[in-house]
């Protein structure tokens, strides 16, 4: 199956375009909130510079917190989103603003529970596009905090993975809901041991559009 | 062909569907073993009323985006411990008052794409939480025990260097002078030779006793050495400090041993340093300069406190002596060294 050629790479941003704009529509057709995805580059990045290429896009100087969501299906692998720390009071107001989000919860824990349900209903939103596009569909495990306010460098990657390589999508998120903006980003990382699947899937797509 | 209402029964997990206006269409019987409510009662009848608590945990805004949205949704146990209170009802291991749970809310749709129902997914982890405040008490404890000195039950040395040099770091950057004490039991040998090793660590546990009740909530006490205490005295400066020591040496002294049906008293010798003049010094610093005044809190006669004097933040060649025979507030005096 070799390698992320230029032809799947197009392929796959052309899809990750179409799902994501699917995903931010029914965003906003549903839930009122408008979400940008603006997908920069998607790319094969060695296990070890995870993190480095984190640094490296979100800055390492902003605190910010990052909610890890698993999929699984014909292909798995992990959505982070990060969230810059001061957004908190925000991601409440996004979410309760007649939208009926008030879990009787501390304000602290409040606070985590709208990150995880943003982040739980963007990575939603956007993989279950992704995937119906490539005919298939994905479950999802329970979404986690794992960093909270604090610098990306405070992130450990997981050394039992042996995966070698990932391929790895970071998006720029922008919400907007009401009078709230927010912005984020996105990192999807598909693991080495899927890379099959996800290439016979992108070859498929290609075959149907041409 | 696999009876699929058995497999659903015989899951040790609790299963509900609930349609677009929340009622109950199915409920396992996972779910009638731990609500006591058969589902006889419950099919048909709206999921929020027969548990008004629901609402609270935000049950109706997440069915309500599976249902949209089509995305499952999640109740993190992190966060909400439970979503149904369901009494814990084991006899021999350890549990807690209710059992915690993760739930999944997972849509179920129909052959049209849209979804028809909501199926609930309730996952007993009170094990692995239980796991996980014993490992998280497991490693408090362990902290805390690297901290403390065994014998007198004060911060140890290594910790008490920790908190100086965060203080430090506090008081350089508001510009505030911090002080240090370090003190010596006079003639410690004697005691243990005397008395005895046991009668030697009693006197250390007491004296540790007698110091913590004398000071300040926000000083730091840590044993130093042997027979050796340093305290950090923040947002002080030496005046502060000297009064701080004289009081300890002054309890100190009146107090009465007791070991063995033998009373005795003991007496300590003070040096102090602070950062006037130098508020990048570092921990070992400080306490070598309180140590060079303990030295001749010790050559001046023992049971007495020496500190830096100092004149334009520079200290000069003289020190201030204290000792029990003087009043510290009003006559501290230079002498010549």
């Amino acid at each position: 199956m070799e390698a992320l050629t230029e032809l799947r790479q197009g392929a796959l941003q052309e899809i990750i375009n179409i799902s994501f704009g699917r995903a931010s529509a029914s965003l906003a057709e549903l839930l009122k909130v408008y979400v940008a995805l603006n997908v920069p580059n998607v790319q094969e990045i060695p296990q070890s510079q995870i993190i480095e290429s984190l640094e490296q896009r979100i800055g390492i100087d902003t605190d910010i917190t990052v909610v890890q969501q698993s999929f699984t299906g014909d292909f798995e692998g992990e959505v982070l989103l990060a969230i810059p720390a001061n957004a908190g009071l925000r991601a409440i107001k996004m979410l309760g603003q007649g939208r009926g989000f008030a879990p009787a919860l501390p304000a602290t824990d409040l606070e985590m529970e709208a990150f995880l349900e943003i982040g739980n209903i963007v990575i939603g939103a956007c993989m279950g596009q992704f995937a119906e596009l490539l005919n298939t569909s994905l479950s999802y495990e329970v979404p986690d905090i794992l960093l909270t306010k604090s610098s990306i460098t405070n992130l450990r990657r997981d050394e039992s993975n042996k995966d070698v390589k990932a391929l790895a999508l970071l998006i720029k998120t922008d919400f907007q809901m009401g009078d709230e903006a927010l912005s984020g980003f996105l990192f999807i990382l598909f693991g080495q041991r899927w890379f099959d699947m996800l290439y016979l899937a992108l070859d498929k797509f290609i075959e149907e559009m041409t | 062909m696999i009876d699929y209402p058995q497999l659903v029964d015989n899951l040790s997990i609790g299963t509900i569907v609930i349609n677009r206006a929340l009622e109950v269409v199915l409920w396992n019987r996972w779910m009638e073993n731990h609500s006591h409510i058969p589902r006889e009662q419950i099919l048909g009848k709206v999921l929020t009323e027969e548990f008004p608590a629901l609402k609270q945990k935000g049950i109706p805004w997440k069915v309500q985006t599976v249902f949209r949205l089509g995305n499952f949704a999640f109740f993190s146990q992190k966060l909400h411990q439970f979503l149904f209170e369901f009494e814990n009802t084991k006899y021999f291991r350890p549990t807690l008052p209710y059992m915690q749970q993760s739930v999944t809310l997972v849509p179920l749709k129909g052959s049209d794409g849209t979804v028809e129902y909501v199926c609930i997914s309730i996952f007993d982890v009170t094990d692995s939480v239980l796991y996980q405040q014993q490992l998280i008490e497991s490693k408090r404890k362990v902290e805390e025990l690297s901290k403390i000195d065994e014998l007198t039950q004060i911060n140890n040395r290594r910790h008490l260097m920790t908190r100086l040099n965060e203080e430090l770091a506090v008081h350089e950057r508001s510009g505030c002078v911090l002080s240090v004490i370090l003190l010596d039991v006079d003639d410690f040998k004697n005691v243990n030779d005397l008395r005895g090793h046991i009668c030697g660590d009693y006197v250390l546990r007491k004296l540790a006793g007698i110091l913590t009740s004398q000071l300040r909530q926000y000083d730091i006490l840590g044993r130093y050495g042997g027979e050796e205490f340093g305290i950090v005295v923040p947002g002080g400066g030496i005046d502060q400090a000297l009064v701080v020591a004289e009081r300890l040496r002054s309890k100190v002294e009146k107090f009465t041993f007791e070991c063995d049906n033998n009373k005795f008293n003991i007496t300590i010798s003070l040096g102090l340093a602070s950062t006037r003049g130098n508020l990048q010094a570092t921990p070992q610093e400080l306490f070598k300069m309180a140590d060079e005044f303990l030295y001749r809190a010790k050559a001046s006669g023992r049971n007495c406190v020496v500190a830096p004097d100092y004149k334009d933040n520079h200290i000069s060649k003289d020190s201030i002596l204290c000792s029990g025979s003087r009043d510290v507030l009003n006559k501290t005096s230079p002498i010549s060294s």
